[in-house]
């Protein structure tokens, strides 16, 4: 999954121009590709998640209260088969990644209450997670 | 907002515990004292007697019966993000749960008191009566009494706990109150009218008048009242933020709403936690305002 990788593989090489921010942006894993953003009390994470489909692509998003967030899911959009059509296409380019489980790893900059979580998988195939930070003991004792 | 806080606050410095939207409305009777009547059915005077600040009352009272944990303030944990209220029919069938039906009768006047507990008191009860006297405002320590004939049982949904509490400090010395406690949310009650209002609407007084009036809420901060009214508004989302469980896993269940749910080890979360859970994370979304990126 190194950017790499993917621009060392003959497969990868031409065929293909970008321009505008695609071309600035760096060839690298097509999915999994991060944001993350913090505010006062809680945390933002938005992940990459090309080529799922949304009903039966078993997303789970597995959240600790270290603040480590581990995405696992299964791709199912598959290399030179279309639904719909009974010819097979030999790929030539193929950087979207391969059909199959996967699973992204990575740390929040600080602990969480996994509990407060709204995840939600948006329709362009970005997964946008909000996590809040766990409250400080003092106000947490309120009784 | 704060400026009249600040006068009556001066005016009786012991009612500081207050929610301020409770405290902002002047009470006439408030200086002789409160009292309890749970048998008050009339729309005046037992107004008077339930909006009488928690504080007042919490400092004369002993309880006979062991003092439960249950925080008399604590508002109604079901979430307000399903937006309607828990209905009362809810309510009874949990109540069923709970226990046999001790009063048959009374069981099926209950279930028509939710749907429309005002009329159905006001049947059961044809002579509203006496309360009138309160409400000339005689400070005759006899007209505090709570009244000795009323029988919760007669109209308390099953299950419910009934403690008589003496308070044993204060000009009210030695008037008995009678509470009601909800046996599923622990919620307490000081008044009939307090229970049915619950059973009706599903949320407690405190909490549908913090709804009403979110301002109140929202401008004071920095007051000395905006401390209590947030700590009363984070318990009624019945949420323990200090037990952080070391690990969820949200699981994407049904995709086309972009439905989760989170599990705990590989058990799945209870519906009514989860709604805590929400409810909480709305609470923390509104209250932090935005999500900085």
């Amino acid at each position: 999954m190194e950017a790499q990788n993917y621009s060392d593989h003959p497969q990868l090489k031409p065929i293909q121009i970008l321009s505008g921010t695609a071309k600035e942006g760096s060839i690298g894993p097509q999915i999994g590709l991060t944001d993350i953003g913090e505010s006062e009390d809680a945390y933002l994470f938005r992940v990459a998640l090309p080529g799922l489909k949304k009903n039966e692509c078993q997303v789970k998003c597995n959240i600790q209260r270290d603040g480590k967030v581990q995405i696992k899911g299964l791709i199912t959009t598959t290399g030179g088969v279309l639904e719909n059509s009974s010819s097979i296409f030999q790929m030539r380019l193929n950087q979207l990644c391969p059909p199959g489980p996967f699973t992204i790893t990575f740390y929040l900059p600080g602990p969480v209450d996994p509990r407060l979580c709204s995840p939600k998988f948006r329709g362009d195939g970005i997964l946008e997670v909000v996590v809040f930070k766990p409250r400080t003991p003092n106000i947490s004792q309120q009784v | 907002m704060s400026n009249f806080l600040n006068l009556s606050d001066s005016h009786r410095p012991e009612h500081t515990g207050t929610d301020p939207a409770i405290e902002s409305r002047e009470d006439p009777l408030l200086d002789f004292g409160s009292f309890i009547d749970p048998d008050v059915i009339s729309d005046g005077p037992e107004a008077v007697v339930d909006h009488a600040p928690d504080g007042d009352q919490q400092g004369q009272e002993t309880s006979t019966n062991r003092e439960s944990n249950i925080d008399p303030k604590s508002p109604e944990p079901r979430t307000p993000l399903h937006g309607a209220p828990v209905t009362g029919d809810q309510d009874l069938d949990r109540n069923q749960k709970t226990s046999e039906p001790l009063h048959p009768p009374q069981s099926t006047s209950n279930t028509a008191a939710m749907t429309d507990s005002v009329n159905v008191e006001k049947r059961r009860n044809p002579a509203p009566a006496k309360p009138t006297a309160t409400v000339a405002g005689t400070p005759d320590s006899g007209a505090r009494r709570v009244k000795p004939g009323a029988d919760p049982a007669s109209w308390l949904p099953q299950g419910w706990r009934v403690e008589d509490r003496m308070r044993n400090s204060g000009a009210t010395a030695g008037t008995v109150d009678k509470y009601y406690f909800d046996p599923v949310s622990g919620f307490k009650f000081r008044s009939k009218k307090e229970v049915f209002e619950f059973l009706e609407t599903g949320t407690t007084r405190k909490k549908r008048k913090a709804m009403e009036n979110p301002d109140a809420d929202m401008n004071t901060s920095g007051g000395s009242g905006k401390r209590k009214s947030k700590k009363s508004d984070s318990k009624a989302l019945n949420f323990d933020y200090s037990n952080v469980p070391e690990k969820v896993e949200w699981v994407l269940t049904d995709s086309l709403q972009d439905s989760w749910s989170p599990c705990i080890g590989d058990v799945k979360v209870s519906e009514p936690s989860k709604r805590d859970w929400m409810a909480a994370f709305t609470f923390q979304s509104t209250k932090s305002g935005r999500t900085k990126i």
